[in-house]
């Protein structure tokens, strides 16, 4: 018997002890490091997607610019060719 | 004796339990409130992100937008010019592809020498034509056509210009002192020294000599160059058709 509890009072120091250690430890669990992993990951596709996004916007603003153009140089050309009809009339 | 070596045993395990648990940890040398505090910034930056990437959505879907009424307007206004001057896509790419092959007719009698470019006169004369026909066509007054067409135009001018300055003008004298008619004129040795050649100068002279046995003394004629003395195609054709008519008793 009391070896019985001298076993159970060494097992009980043992766990208390090991309990302690981890503790003061406080380090994040597998699952929880598995979750940073997913942000971290998440994070770096949303940069790569903001990044293609980025170059879509500028060709698109790019296009608009060209439309411009050729806006103003059209409604030059509709203003000449009047001119000219007038000539030929 | 048997307990305190199961005892042992199980203080073994508890610490390679312990020290497993902790080595995991230990393999990103992160405590728990540095993961907390990567959690909180990577957190924000993925809201953050996020947020970036819909204003960037919206961004791209109101260019897009923009663009198709861009174009839309643009194509409304090339159509205008069409109705303008009464023309079709197609028949102003017929025009351009017209006025390209004029080009390179041009481009290809601007390289010829002198005496080449005089050979081939008759052709910078229907080019001229040709482009004066284009002129008289109003779809022309097109902004795709009418600046290559009056470019073309210039060179053309160019063209004969400089056949101009190869010509020399030659005043016809009385039959009775100076015996002047086509034939005499070419043999005299400072025209052509060469009688066979009078259907250059009937051809030079279209305009005014309707009969080449006829010309009146005080016509002032355009005498083209010698040359190589070799008639054109044009001026050989004229020649044909007149001795022809002489054979058949039509002259």
């Amino acid at each position: 018997m009391t070896l019985i509890k001298k076993v159970m009072t060494h097992v009980l120091v043992i766990i208390t002890i090991s309990a302690l250690i981890m503790g003061c430890a406080r380090r994040p669990s597998a699952e929880e490091l598995a979750q940073l992993e997913d942000l971290r990951a998440e994070v770096a596709a949303l940069e790569r997607e903001i990044e293609s996004k980025e170059g879509e916007r500028s060709s698109l603003q790019q296009q608009v610019s060209e439309l411009d153009q050729n806006l103003r140089t059209c409604a030059e050309d509709k203003e000449k060719v009047r001119q000219r009809l007038q000539q030929w009339d | 004796m048997k307990y305190r070596s199961l005892l042992y045993l199980l203080v073994a395990a508890l610490f390679v339990t312990s020290f497993a648990v902790t080595d995991l940890s230990a393999q990103n040398d992160m405590t728990r409130d540095e993961w907390e505090q990567q959690m909180a910034e990577y957190t924000q930056q993925r809201d953050e992100l996020r947020q970036q990437l819909d204003a960037l959505e919206a961004e791209i879907e109101e260019l897009n937008e923009q663009i198709a009424s861009k174009q839309a307007e643009y194509q409304a206004c090339r159509e205008e010019i069409l109705a303008m001057v009464g023309a079709t896509e197609a028949e102003i790419r017929s025009l351009v592809e017209r006025i390209q092959q004029l080009e390179n007719q041009v481009s290809a009698l601007e390289r010829l020498s002198d005496q080449e470019l005089l050979q081939r006169r008759d052709e910078v004369d229907e080019v001229k034509e040709a482009v004066n026909e284009l002129k008289g066509n109003r779809q022309t007054a097109h902004p795709d056509t009418y600046d290559r067409l009056m470019a073309l135009d210039e060179r053309v001018n160019n063209l004969l210009d400089r056949l101009e300055g190869m010509v020399i003008t030659y005043t016809v004298g009385t039959w009775s002192r100076d015996r002047d008619c086509l034939w005499n004129i070419a043999k005299k040795r400072d025209i052509y020294d060469n009688a066979w050649l009078w259907p250059r100068i009937w051809q030079a002279n279209r305009d005014k000599i309707r009969d080449p046995d006829i010309i009146h003394p005080g016509q002032r004629l355009q005498v083209p160059p010698k040359g190589d003395g070799r008639m054109t195609s044009g001026e050989q054709d004229a020649a044909n058709r007149y001795y022809r008519e002489v054979r058949e008793g039509l002259r």
